[in-house]
Parts: C-alpha cells; structure tokens; sequence
C-alpha cells in the first residue's frame, strides 16, 4: 500500500525511518500483530483467521519469547493469554506496557472473570477476549486494536507537536493545577440542571465511560462532575451539571466562551469489554443518566458485541427526564429495550409511573450472565441491586458509581475513603461485590 | 559496614555548622511554651539540654533532669510532617489571563536538615513518602522531601506513652537516614556515638571531626538502647490486628469509645503520618487573582464526610472508627505498611487520654460478643 | 365494553396465562375461572373505576397499561401508579366497606379479565386453601406496592435532605 508523501504519514516508533520507499514515496507498513500462547492450536488458528488480513503476524508459545519479540520488533497489537507456564500473562502485559506505553494489548482467556477484567484493564490491556472466540469476534478485536493502536499514536504526535509549541499554562505548578478550557456551548436541560460542552484540554487523551473531571470555577472552587458525552467525540468534553452548591452554582452559571479549569479524566471506567457477549442491563436514576450516558454511547456503538441491552431510566417527573431526545432516539431502536418511569406524574403523562426499581423483576434478560450498571441516589442504587440480586445476577457483576466529598481526585487528600477505598482512584465504578459493605455498614 | 564513630558536643556544634554551611535550614528539637518543639539550630545550646518531659494519657509536662543530656526526651506534639506536609500552604496562584487562567508554577522549597529525629519519625516520613510519592507525586510533598538531610538520634529512654517496639519502628533507627546519634552519658563521659547512613553523611560526619569509636563506646551505646527496647510501657498487640478491625465495624466498643472521645481532632493533628487535607480556592476582592491552598483536615471533623444533606460520618462513633481502622488495617490495603509508628503522641495530646493500644486490645478482647 | 368474542380462546386457558395463578394448583385456577365473568376492553382513556365506588371486581390485566389516579386541585389528574401486563389492579374487592380507593384509567388499549370478587371471596371461605392462595397473592402485591410506594415518598430524585 502506498500513500503519497504529504498524505497520512507513517506511524510513529522505530520503524517509521524504513517507511520511505525508494522513490522517497512514504510506504505504509504492514501492521505488526504478535500473539503469546502457550496452545499452539490458538497460535495457528489466530495466524489462519488474519491470513489474508495484510498483517504481520509473529507468535509465541511463552511470556519470556512474547517479550523480547516485542522488544524486537515493536507490534503495534500484542494479545496475551493470561493462563501461561512459566511468566505469567499479567506479567508479561504489565511489562510491554512499561517499556512502550504505546502498544495496544488485548488480554485473553479462558477463565473469564470479572476480577480478571479490572485486574487486567488497570495494567493497562485495552480490551479482553474471552475464550473460546469466533473467527468473526477476533477479527473484529483486531480491528479495534489496531484502530486504537492509529489513535495513540496520533495523540502520541499530537502531544509531541503541543510540547513543542509551548508549556500549557499551569504546568509546572503540579497536578493539582486545573487546565483552562472554553465552554463551547451551554444549554438547560432541567431546571436545575445545566449541560456545558468543553473544548478538551491540549494533550487531551480521551475519556473511558463512567470517568469524571474535576471542573474548576475561577476563584470559588471545584467539583467532580462525570464525564457525560459520547466518547468517540474527541472535539467536545461534555458534562451535566446539577446545581447543589456555591461550585456548581458558579459552573452552571457560565456562558459560550467562559472558561473552566479542567483536571482528569480521574476514577475507573465501566467494564463494557468484560460485557461483551452478555445481557447489559442499565438502570439509571434521576442524574444518574448523566455518567451512564457515555456507556450507552459505546453500547450502541458497538452493539452486535452485546446480547440483549435494556436501559432502564427513572426521574422524578416528566420536566426532571435527561437527555429527552436521546430516549426517544434509544427507544426507537428495535435493537434496545428501553423504559421510562416517572416517581409522579399527572394526567397527561402516557408512560408508566412507580419507582424505576419496578421495572426490574419483570425486564426481559439473563441473570446467569447479565451484567448491570447501576447510577442513582445512594437509595435508589441500593434497592436497584436488591431487585437485581433478587432476579439472580452475581454481584461481581452488579456495577454502581458512588459519590463522595472528593477534595483532589487524586487519592491525596484522603475525603473519598470509604473502607479502604479511595472513591476518585478506586472508583467510583465498584463492583456491587466489593460497594456491598459501603451500602450495608452504616455510616462507614 | 561503616566503622562507629564518635563526636562529643563541641563535634556536634560543628556537625550543625557543616549542614549549616552547605546551605540548610538546621532544625531540631527546643524548647517553647512549655513543650518540646522544633524550631532552628544554630548550635547545641539551641536544644532542650538538661531537658526530659513526663508523658502519660492526656498528660505531657517538661522536667529537668539532673544531667546536661542533650537528646534526654522523646518526641513532641510535631513531628518532621510539620514542615514536609505543612498545615497550611498555597498550592498555586493564579490569574486571570486573555487565555482563561494561568497558573504561577509554586516557589522554591527551603532545604531542611532535621537533627534528632527519633526512629519513629524516621518510620513516619517513610510511610508518607509511600502515601505522597507511591501513586500521583504531590508536589508540595515532594520538593519538599527531595534533598532533606536526616540526622537520626537512637532513643536509650522510652517516652511514657512510646510503644515503638511492637510496632517494629523502634527505638533503634534501622534506615532512612544519613547519620544516626546515640548519646552516652556515663562514667567515662558524654559522648555521642555516630554512623553514617550515606555519602554526604559521611562527609559531614568528616567535617564534624568524628574519630573512630573505642571498643567500650559502641557497646555502650548499643546497650542502653537494646535495654530501651525491654523497658517499653505498653505494646500494641499487632498480630491479626488489621483483619480484626475489618471485621469489626459494627463492634460495640466503637460506642464504648464515642462516649469519650471529644472527636477534637487532636490525635489527627500530632499524628506523624495523618495526611488528609482540605483544598481551598479563594480569591481577591477583584476577582482576579485566585489562589488554591491545602489545609490540614481531620476525618474527626464534621464536615469532613460532607454529601448532600449532611455528613456522611455523622456520629462520633463513626469517625473514631474510621481513625482507629484506617490506621491500623486499611493504610494496609492503601499503601502496603501500618499507619501507625507507635510513638504515642494521639494518647499524650488526647484531652481525654484515649488510649489506641487499649481501645485495639479492647475489641480483641470482645470478639465472642459479635 | 366488548363481550368476549366467542371465537377468542376460553376463560380458563387466559386466566391459566396470568401470572397471578402462577402457582396454584389444577383445581384451584378452575375455582377461580368460575368466578370469571368476562373479559373485557377497555379503549385508551376509558375510566375503568372511580374512586369511592362499589369495589367487586378483581381486574387481571392481561395487556395495555393502567393509571391509578386522585384528581389534583385546580382540574387535571395526579398519576400515583401504572399497573401492567401481568398485573393484578385492585384488592378492595376483599376488605370492607368494599370501596375504590383511586381512579382507574386505561392508558392505552387494554384488555383485562374480569372477576367476580364477590364470588371469588365465596369460593375462599368454603374452600380455606383457595381462600389462602388468593391472599397469599393479593398479599403479596401489596407489599411490593408497599416498597415501591415508600421509595416513592422518600421523593430520592428531589431537593437535597
């Protein structure tokens, strides 16, 4: 494949020097993928399935082989499988992380746990493939590695050309500094709740569904507000903003072309790779809808990777709803199994009217596998993931975002503990299996 | 393995000349207001000489001994967090510009040199280097730690409310610093044996002119603080300690102990290794300069658990739980060590003599009730 | 009202398709299926039963979607629940004075089975097993309504508490 010079130039890394071709044209290389598994029928059938695929493909049988094919030949995808003799996968991963922060890694397995998602995602794996996969679904998992693997090198340059230009103001002074960012538009969505579009800070680097900025009012404070838009939408950072407070007064109170001090994206990201192949129930409450937004932008997104998906929303009343017309785009999917509850409505109101936690014990999903994330009042979530367990789900797979008094977002000030967790850098994405104590322990 | 060295006090003034001449802030142990605190050293006249102090629950009171001992005290209520973690300090400053905002990177941190820092505190820096470096560097922390010279004192005399030894932190400094002190005041005289812990170390110990210790001084000095270690007043029972308390949320004894507690935030604020802080963002009457500055807080404070509606640890119970247990199992999970350096201070300052050996001792003791 | 058309399957197998007799035993639904008198339609915004009158049918609701309601002051209507598919609407049938409590209103077509409560209350004092059954159920529902309702009041969504 050729591309003209001037045209998109080669991928950054020790290879982009051999790009050029003869006649000073820029050759694209042939994307390098590496595949570490100690079973060699997987080797052969990975290699069998990408065959025509215009790939590089080496494999290993072990993690010490896989690391220095690395070292060598720096892949622009690597899949690991976690269950190896000798070094073990999360080992390896960790590893080819440290030394190229670049690479995309995709985990897989055969054993597949939840624990093993988060435990896998916070070194730094991009995605997770259950074993056994279909030709179909590892194809589709390269593409969207080595789709990923294009866009972490462009914000590799990206970052490299902002550096180049000049220090972000602020910088220097720690993280603890917020970042100056525009409000590219404001609009009400309730009466007490304002949506504000940011343009992202330089260096930007995205957002994973369920993460939060703290957002920074010149002078009178900060507050750590979910990240709300789509997260493909690189131009724009998207929050939805509830007025409680003098912070958030301020926030809500600011026009197109004002400017918010941005720090994050802080807190881990709702587990859609572990979801993939199940029921993903979404149960949103009141505001709640506002952090479970992003998630059911990726769940649409991609929707052939999920099985069933029902999203499950309840506000007060019908003027408290979020994001009216994007309900109604949902529900107008013959793909998604969307309701809506209001707590009270009057007359004129057509849909249903009881607590959202009504609409569980009779939805329509499977609660061996389903996976569920949860965001509302503390209250709400707590009787949300009783119906949930009551139907049969497993609590490691019952997701909630708790809310704390954050002060730094950066597990330094110490006011988000609950238990021994730090809520802005252990969560606020838990697993109901360990959040059951912070629901359960009053006071705690 | 560095030879033992000795320097008697005029060595020692020359000691904190050196630090001094290499550009330190010398601070150490004096006396003011009736208490042990740390303040500047110009020599070994600046320090609580012929000083010791009686702690107990809720009682600490300064004595004068009957010798001229230089180190004859244990610690107390500040501790070396005081300057690398201060109470209060201006995170940045800001203004408003076309761009937005910009933010003035922060001031030059002093150099500090600590002399007569007890192996507790030597243990606590540790545990706050793991809570302010192991993840996200605080900065404020961090230029602050970065260059700080130690000079240890070994302790030959438990403080009345010290337990070190069972927390595995004392009396003997085993690492972190770039010398190490012990002071032997006996028969043949008042000496201070001397061990480097680093190169500079080393070089100040030259400059200071320590000489090599005879065969008697270094035994000397190892015995009284091996006899230090048997003497302790208490010990804190840490076996299964951290497990004990996970399980123990809805213990009794946490209504037991909020009867007394004043929830004062005392304990918080002598303890060596608390870290939780408020941030505050203020302004000018302009509204154009904005400053963010990070205050000590304390998990005793009502306000600290703020949500919606209220706090969310409301009750004393509840908070002196999250003290007790953060201390002492979940700092575990956190950052891998105890919270606690067993050097007694949240039992001296408690107004009400709050003891957490016997508070941790009492809800082992009633576990059947659960 | 449409009478039941006669082409449309028997009583007994819709009764038998209705989550409230899940459960109940061959002898028990056909009990019950006696006391149904009809099955019957109700077009959207028709007022199914006003609150205050005589309360003697148990409704199962067998599709479409029901408010329950109090007129608000100043006209209109406050919406307190919608039942559903699958739902039983209405217990004062089984306690004196045998009175509606709310309005009921169809908000979109609904068919629902009709059951004589006068009838069914009969049946259950001679037949004390039936008679358990059907409060066991009726029990049921209303402690889930219960719940729902309590959740409902603490108003979760609103001003902060």
């Amino acid at each position: 494949m050729c591309t003209e010079s001037g045209g998109d130039p080669a991928p950054l890394g020790p290879d982009a020097g051999n790009a050029a071709g003869g006649n000073g044209v820029e050759v694209q290389p042939r994307q390098k993928i590496l595949v570490i598994d100690d079973e060699e029928v997987v080797l052969d059938s990975c290699r069998a399935i990408l065959a025509d695929g215009g790939y590089d493909i080496t494999t290993a049988t072990d993690g010490d082989e896989g690391l220095r094919l690395a070292a060598e030949l720096s892949p622009d995808l690597v899949f690991v499988d976690v269950k190896m003799p000798g070094l073990p996968g999360m080992e390896v991963l960790e590893r080819l992380r440290s030394t190229d922060p670049t690479i995309v890694a995709i985990v897989i397995t055969g054993y597949a746990t939840v624990s093993l998602a988060v435990e896998a995602m916070k070194r730094g794996a991009f995605d997770f493939l259950p074993k056994p996969f279909t030709p179909d679904e590892f194809r589709e998992m390269t593409r969207r590695g080595l789709e990923r693997r294009t866009e972490v090198l462009a914000q590799a340059r990206d970052r490299a050309a902002a550096e180049a230009a000049g220090p972000v103001p602020g910088a220097g002074a720690g993280p603890m500094a917020p970042v100056p960012c525009r409000v590219l538009g404001r609009w009400e969505e309730t009466y007490d709740t304002v949506s504000l579009a940011l343009d992202p800070p330089p260096g930007w680097q995205g957002f994973r569904p369920g993460q939060f900025n703290m957002l920074y009012a010149f002078g009178i404070g900060e507050s750590a507000i979910s990240i709300s838009g789509d997260p493909a939408d690189g131009g724009r950072l998207l929050h939805t903003i509830r007025k409680v407070g003098k912070v958030t007064e301020s926030l809500t109170s600011l026009q197109r072309g004002d400017v918010v001090g941005v720090r994050g994206p802080f807190g881990t990201p709702w587990p859609l790779g572990y979801a993939a192949g199940r029921d993903v129930v979404v149960v949103a409450g009141g505001i709640g809808l506002a952090p479970l937004r992003p998630a059911i932008h990726e769940l649409l997104a991609n929707r052939d990777r999920y099985n069933r998906v029902l999203i499950l929303i309840g506000a007060r009343t019908s003027a408290d709803l979020l994001y009216p017309e994007e309900i109604q785009e949902w529900r107008g999917r013959f793909d998604v199994d969307l309701q809506v509850t209001l707590d009270s409505a009057t007359g004129g109101w057509r849909g249903r009217v009881g607590v959202v936690t009504t609409l569980i014990p009779r939805a329509e999903f499977d609660a061996d596998q389903a996976v569920a994330m949860v965001v509302g009042p503390e209250i709400m979530m707590r009787f949300a993931a009783a119906e949930l367990l009551h139907r049969g789900m497993s609590p490691s797979r019952l997701f909630v975002s708790m809310e704390r008094n954050m002060k730094c977002g950066i597990g330094l000030c110490g006011h988000c503990q609950v238990g021994s967790k730090f809520v802005c850098r252990d969560g606020a994405v838990f697993g109901y299996d360990e959040a059951e104590t912070m629901f359960q322990v009053r006071e705690v | 393995m560095t030879p033992v060295q000795v320097l008697d006090r005029t060595g020692l003034d020359r000691l904190i000349g050196a630090l001094s001449a290499r550009g330190y802030r010398v601070l150490g142990p004096t006396v003011r207001d009736g208490a042990i605190v740390y303040g500047d050293l110009a020599a070994t006249s600046d320090l609580p000489v012929g000083w010791t102090d009686r702690q107990s629950p809720g009682n600490y009171r300064l004595e004068r001994r009957d010798d001229d001992a230089l180190f004859g005290y244990v610690v107390g209520p500040q501790s070396p967090k005081t300057y690398l973690h201060p109470a209060e300090v201006v995170v940045w400053a800001g203004e408003r510009t076309a761009r937005g905002f910009a933010m003035a990177p922060p001031p030059e941190p002093p150099r500090y040199a600590f002399v007569g820092v007890r192996p507790c505190e030597l243990a606590s820096i540790g545990i706050q280097d793991r809570v302010f470096l192991g993840g996200e560097r605080d900065a404020v922390y961090g230029n602050r730690r970065e260059g700080v010279f130690l000079v240890a004192v070994n302790c030959t005399e438990p403080g009345g409310t010290c337990f070190c030894a069972s927390m595995g932190t004392g009396p003997a400094a085993v690492a972190g610093y770039d010398i190490v002190l012990t002071e032997v005041i006996d028969g043949k005289g008042h000496y201070f044996t001397a061990e480097s812990g680093s190169e500079r170390g080393a070089e100040v110990l030259g400059e200071a002119g320590a000489a090599e210790a005879k065969k008697g001084q270094a035994k000397a000095a190892a015995d009284l603080v091996e006899s230090a270690a048997g003497r302790m007043g208490r010990t804190m029972e840490t076996a299964g300690l951290a497990d004990l308390l996970r399980q123990s949320l809805e213990h009794p004894h946490w209504q037991e102990v909020a009867k007394r507690c004043l929830t004062c935030a005392n304990c918080t604020l002598v303890c060596p290794t608390c870290f939780c802080a408020n941030v505050e963002d203020t302004t000018d009457l302009t509204g154009r300069q904005a400053q963010r500055v990070r205050r000590w807080d304390s998990c005793f404070n009502y306000e600290f658990s703020l949500i919606h509606g209220g706090p969310h640890r409301a009750s004393a119970a509840a908070r002196y739980r999250q003290w007790m247990t953060h201390k002492l199992a979940w700092w575990f999970d956190q950052f891998g060590t105890s919270g606690c350096v067993g050097c007694g201070r949240c039992i001296t300052w408690c107004p009400v003599g709050i003891d957490i050996t016997a508070e941790a001792a009492a809800i082992r003791a009633q576990q059947e009730v659960v | 009202m449409a009478a039941q058309d006669p082409s449309s399957p028997p009583v007994a197998d819709l009764l038998a398709a209705h989550p409230f007799v899940v459960g109940m035993d061959e002898s028990q639904v056909r009990h019950v299926a006696e006391c149904v008198s009809r099955v019957e339609q109700f077009p959207t915004d028709q007022v199914i039963f006003r609150s205050g009158g005589v309360a003697r049918i148990l409704y199962l609701i067998r599709r479409g979607d029901v408010a329950l309601e109090v007129p608000a002051p100043g006209g209109g209507t406050r919406i307190v629940g919608t039942l559903h598919a699958g739902d039983a609407l209405g217990w004062s049938w089984l306690f004196p004075p045998y009175r509606w409590a709310f309005d009921a209103r169809a908000l979109s077509p609904t068919e629902a089975l009709v059951i004589d409560g006068e009838k069914l209350r009969q049946c259950a004092t001679t037949d004390h097993e039936l008679g358990y059954q059907v409060v066991w159920r009726v029990a049921r529902e209303m402690a889930d309504r219960l719940q729902a309702t309590r959740l409902q009041m603490l108003d979760v969504y609103g001003e902060r508490r």
